[in-house]
């Protein structure tokens, strides 16, 4: 049988899909990839001086001084390190958190985490906000402790916010990414169904906790890794809350690129690009290697 | 035995997580009414509700909320029409690997990042400092998203329903409206709102594409917040939870079906 | 290796499916008289769901042809075949009560509300699920659930029905009053069949002609001795092991 005959013999159905699957495909890229790879060669362009109002020509003036400045390694180290706090401390309160479902029998399909879902409405911005409102130097918090005589002055009071180590952003991002983690661990260890292996682990004479620590743990870090991955890096990008609740140096990278861009006189723009793309390159390579790490659930060819 | 014990435990965990949700929106109630909260005072001296007021009036509050609400709607409708047209593609694509990359990119790159790079493209093309413009740079996260989320719909079981309306006669076209648009709904609910919310949270894209000149409520925050207007910052805040929390209540009733439970990358 | 041509029926000829370079199905000839159930054995793996798919138009590219009352077939998309494929499992569709996935087919055809309670009501009656019309599938049993599917599939008088080992997932109980509830169906509808399954009562109590797949090829046999006297098909190994268990061991 030559291929074009077997092509023939293919339901009609099936090849008009194809066809119309094909163009919804482009569609995808055209929509997603198109704009990020325009974006990418504008600052790339723009960056080397070949674009934009102040361009001379090529020059790499830009990411020498973006390469050479302290700044800029010090931006991204607090950045990693914020985010992979941030990501750590909510991780281990997640965990805790579901340390004791996996022993329960939860109704198949349903759980009762609606109060889980309670956080997810609320906006980064709110949430420095209301971190602010209450934990700051002038916030509820310290006012309360100066009425009980606690502090006598706002400085007294040992609020994180605007904190150097970045104490504050980390407080308030962990707290709002927790519930998403307890949420997703708890869906995760549904479809992996970690409670009947955890059942196992207690039969072959695991205690609760080493059934947890030693089956559940690790099962639902490997299956989450593509997604906690993902979540490291939106943490460590993040905007709002850094820019509400952090110091004014160091800054987290998203604060200082909005700077450099949104300057009045136009000459730290190409800094600005090329800070963003150092970042970009940095921030895809790790989104490539969480997402390959990806553990698959077992897909079956049959219903 | 086990859940007998734990349900009191359960019961205190679930009152303390929705006091820790509770105080926030409290201390928020409590700022939009203060009329003068001088330090220290642990309460306000005076109360006034000119914040609610100006809601209606002419400070660009009730303003900026619907210009959030229109942006936001209308993100969510392109998103999630466009991510079911088009996930099944995304679904069985052979890059599926490329793909799923591509798709978290938005994501996993900083908003200011993406709004910076995008920003230069828009104003080239006119976009910059538009809502459209705005509307566009979240629609493209937001599509992302969508596709994400949506083609989880694709797994074997769906494939097979399809295939069970057709050899009962159904024709492709049959089959999306009459089996896999009713499958679907439920997550195409959560996609609705899920996008809603991207695009009603965001600050950094309408910052960096909106130029100051599109005012939406993140916005508004910020500025009041800058200008020590702790006021009308904590009554912006409370409107941007509103849309969330009557979404969550209402998706309470939504039934999570399997298919939820199953993104496809 | 049809011995005669039917008049009317299912016949195939020289059907083969490769997947990824591998024959899954090599040149597999067979036809099915009208009115009658064609009992097909298989292990699994052997391709049996294959054939039943590629006959529907579903899934992988086929070769070869498929006629259905003389008509040429292999050529439609599945919608247009005639040719209803029954899962093993029962799949209802999720947002239709009982009465609506029945109804299903006949829906599609833009049948008014009369003729199609014309239809569905005495097949829901001779499926035996009176009063279970307004239920939500989820809410039935396994049986009650294929018998929902077989009622959707009748309801559109197909030319052929396709059932891909229906009742595995039953209860022995349930099973059989399943098999016996095809049967009677099938015979008092006239329906052409073609029943896949794995256990070999099954076969032979659904059948009216017989055949087995190995490895991708198709044996039909001519008749019901004729397949109880092909070794492969095990029937002298159950009669063996029968015959032994109720020796009582002997004792020296």
């Amino acid at each position: 049988m030559t291929s074009s005959n077997t092509e023939r013999r293919r339901p009609a159905c099936r090849r008009r899909a194809d066809g119309l699957g094909i163009a919804r495909l482009a569609a995808i890229w055209l929509l997603i990839g198109g704009p990020l790879l325009l974006s990418a060669a504008f600052m790339v362009a723009y960056s080397v001086g070949l674009t934009g109002l102040l361009a001379h020509g090529l020059s790499f003036a830009a990411w020498a001084k973006v390469l050479g400045d302290r700044v800029t390694w010090v931006t991204l180290g607090f950045s990693f390190w914020v985010g992979g706090a941030s990501l750590g401390v909510s991780m281990l309160g997640a965990l805790i958190v579901l340390a004791r479902r996996p022993a329960r029998a939860a109704p198949p399909g349903r759980s009762d985490l609606t109060p889980w879902f309670l956080p997810i409405a609320v906006p980064p911005m709110v949430a420095g906000l209301t971190a602010v409102l209450w934990l700051g130097n002038a916030g509820a918090l310290a006012r309360w402790a100066y009425a009980l005589g606690w502090i006598r002055r706002p400085a007294d009071f040992p609020s994180p916010i605007y904190s150097t180590g970045g104490l504050g952003i980390i407080v308030t991002q962990a707290a709002l990414v927790l519930p998403f983690l307890v949420v997703l661990f708890d869906r995760l260890s549904r479809v992996h169904r970690i409670r009947e292996l955890g059942e196992a682990a207690r039969t072959l004479g695991a205690s609760p906790l080493a059934a947890w620590i030693r089956v559940g743990v690790p099962l639902l870090l490997r299956a989450a890794t593509p997604t906690l991955g993902v979540y490291f890096l939106a943490l460590s990008g993040a905007f709002e809350i850094p820019l509400l609740v952090g110091a004014t140096y160091p800054t987290m990278l998203s604060v200082r690129v909005a700077q450099l861009f949104g300057q009045f006189d136009l000459s730290t723009r190409p800094q600005a690009y090329a800070l963003a793309l150092l970042y970009a390159l940095v921030a895809s390579v790790c989104a490539a290697v969480a997402l390959r790490v990806r553990a698959r659930p077992p897909r079956t060819e049959r219903v | 035995m086990r859940a007998e014990r734990a349900r009191p435990l359960r019961r205190s965990a679930t009152l303390a997580l929705t006091a820790a949700f509770l105080a926030p929106v409290a201390l928020l109630l409590v700022w939009s009414f203060a009329g003068r909260w001088p330090w220290p005072a642990p309460l306000p001296s005076r109360w006034r509700a000119s914040a609610w007021i100006d809601l209606a009036g002419t400070g660009g509050l009730g303003a900026a909320a619907l210009r959030s609400l229109g942006i936001a709607t209308t993100v969510a409708f392109a998103a999630t029409g466009l991510g079911f047209v088009t996930c099944r593609s995304a679904a069985e694509a052979r890059s599926r690997d490329v793909l799923r990359l591509l798709l978290h990119l938005p994501f996993a790159l900083s908003p200011v990042v993406l709004g910076v790079g995008l920003e230069y493209s828009f104003l080239r093309a006119g976009l910059a400092g538009r809502t459209a413009g705005v509307v566009l740079a979240q629609g493209m996260l937001a599509y992302a998203y969508a596709l994400i989320l949506l083609s989880g719909l694709w797994n074997a079981r769906t494939r097979a329903y399809l295939e069970g309306a057709a050899t009962l006669g159904a024709a492709p076209r049959q089959g999306w409206v009459l089996v896999l648009l009713p499958i679907a709904r439920p997550l195409l609910v959560l996609c609705f709102v899920q996008t809603f919310l991207i695009s009603w949270f965001d600050y950094a894209l309408v910052l960096l594409i909106g130029g100051g000149r599109v005012v939406t409520l993140t916005t508004s925050l910020y500025q009041f917040l800058l200008s020590g207007d702790l006021r009308l910052a904590a009554a912006s805040a409370l409107l941007l939870l509103l849309p969330p929390l009557v979404a969550l209540a209402a998706h309470r009733h939504l039934r999570p079906t399997a298919f939820a439970a199953d993104p496809g990358f | 290796m049809p011995d005669r041509a039917p008049s009317r029926g299912l016949r195939v000829t020289g059907l083969a499916v490769s997947r990824g370079g591998r024959a899954i199905l090599r040149g597999v000839d067979f036809a099915v008289e009208h009115r009658s159930t064609l009992a097909m054995i298989g292990a699994s793996g052997s391709g049996k769901t294959t054939l039943l798919r590629a006959l529907a138009g579903l899934g992988d590219v086929a070769e070869g042809g498929i006629e259905v009352d003389r008509r040429r077939v292999d050529r439609l998309p599945a919608h247009r075949r005639g040719i209803v494929y029954l899962n093993q499992e029962p799949l209802l569709f999720p947002h239709l009560d009982v009465r609506d996935n029945v109804a299903f087919g006949l829906r599609l055809r833009r049948w008014d509300a009369a003729r199609i309670a014309a239809v569905v009501d005495p097949l829901i009656a001779a499926l035996g699920l009176q009063g279970l019309d307004a239920r939500d599938p989820a809410t039935l049993s396994g049986g009650e659930r294929q018998r929902v599917a077989f009622g959707r599939a009748l309801a559109v008088e197909p030319a052929v029905l396709l059932l891909d080992e229906p009742f595995a997932s039953l209860d022995p109980a349930t099973r059989l009053s399943m098999q016996t509830l095809f049967r009677q169906v099938a015979g008092s509808r006239g329906i052409t069949a073609i029943f896949v399954t794995h256990d070999l009562k099954e076969c032979l109590r659904v059948g009216d002609r017989f055949a087995a797949i190995r490895d991708g090829a198709c044996r039909l046999y001519a008749d019901r001795a004729a397949f109880c006297a092909d070794p492969a098909n095990g029937v002298a190994d159950e009669v063996a092991f029968w015959e032994a268990a109720a020796t009582p061991p002997r004792r020296d």
